[in-house]
């Protein structure tokens, strides 16, 4: 390694691979391309503890989804980012302990997580998975809000 | 053209933050925004007439805590300066809760990420989120890098990764 490594090397994305994340999905595109970045998509495919299962939750998106990772990170590769899918199953605990236990493990320089999911008001808010990792992860973690990707304008607004 | 707002108010946790978004963030205009809170009315009687018994008026509380909330802000100014970030410093008074006064900014300003150290001037325990980043991770609907204390990186997740780092 020599002194040009880029302050984010290493992104992990946190991703639960609902099938209504294509803006996280650019958006974590996009982040790769101006960093030239390694990416790591980490999944956690179900938790015997939690009982979050991937085939069971009609938000998750169960082994399709993780089909739809694959192509995903085919297509990144694609594209020349350095794309990995590292898809973690059999975990007996809090999704959030994985990951961050995976973030560690690969040194990552920032964890991205999702806008969560919408409550009854059709707003979205982070999970209990997502604010474990904002509390407990090492490195900085960047959490996209329900508005990601939509363009701004960058100038203030008429009050 | 796109803003980045980082929340600033001097504690460890924001000039980790303010280093990390100049490491890793765009060259996009950036607004360092300070919030202060005015102090309780505690020496008002309940008619709103004060006896400060010979110390500082209500008034001029306030005008203290502003400006040192407009130091804190220069600090951090000079701190982007020297590692060649230009930010613009903007101090607002707490509106209601300095979480909501901080997405009302991000709204006005319409910015594209909000940037915050876990915890600022107010933590109490560095195993939960502050008292303003946690709110704020609950209800901003933009995107928030969150940026933990250089202690909790280089302390009880970070050391191998430090490690690790270093030797390459």
């Amino acid at each position: 390694m020599t002194g040009d490594r880029s302050p984010l090397h290493t992104i992990v994305w946190a991703c639960d691979a609902r099938p209504d994340d294509g803006r996280e999905f650019e958006y974590v595109r996009d982040l790769c391309r101006s960093h030239r970045g390694l990416l790591w998509i980490v999944h956690v495919a179900e938790s015997m503890l939690s009982g979050r299962s991937g085939a069971s939750d009609p938000d998750a998106g169960g082994e399709q989804g993780i089909v739809r990772l694959k192509s995903r990170t085919r297509s990144l590769r694609d594209e020349g980012i350095d794309a990995s899918l590292h898809v973690v199953r059999g975990v007996t605990g809090a999704p959030a302990t994985a990951i961050a236990q995976v973030v560690h493990q690969l040194c990552g320089d920032l964890l991205v997580i999702g806008a969560g999911r919408r409550d009854a008001s059709g707003r979205s808010a982070p999970g209990a998975t997502a604010l474990q990792l904002l509390a407990t992860v090492g490195c900085p973690v960047l959490s996209l809000g329900e508005r990601v990707g939509e363009p701004t304008s960058g100038e203030p607004r008429p009050r | 053209m796109s803003l980045t707002l980082i929340c600033y108010d001097g504690s460890p946790s924001a000039q980790h933050a303010l280093a990390v978004a100049d490491r890793s963030l765009s060259r996009d205009p950036k607004v360092l925004l300070t919030v202060w809170s005015a102090p309780e009315r505690v020496h008002a009687d309940s008619f709103g007439y004060e006896s400060p018994a010979g110390g500082p008026s209500y008034a001029r509380l306030c005008e203290l805590f502003e400006q040192a909330a407009r130091d804190s802000g220069t600090r951090g100014q000079r701190l982007a300066a020297e590692r060649g970030l230009d930010v613009e410093v903007r101090v607002e008074r707490n509106r209601s809760t300095v979480w909501q006064t901080i997405l009302e900014i991000a709204d006005e300003l319409d910015v594209e990420m909000i940037v915050a150290g876990t915890h600022g001037t107010t933590a109490v325990s560095s195993e939960l989120l502050g008292s303003v980043s946690a709110p704020l991770a609950q209800h901003s609907r933009r995107p928030l890098l969150l940026v933990p204390t250089p202690d909790r990186v280089d302390g009880v997740a970070g050391s191998e990764t430090a490690a690790a780092r270093a030797s390459t």
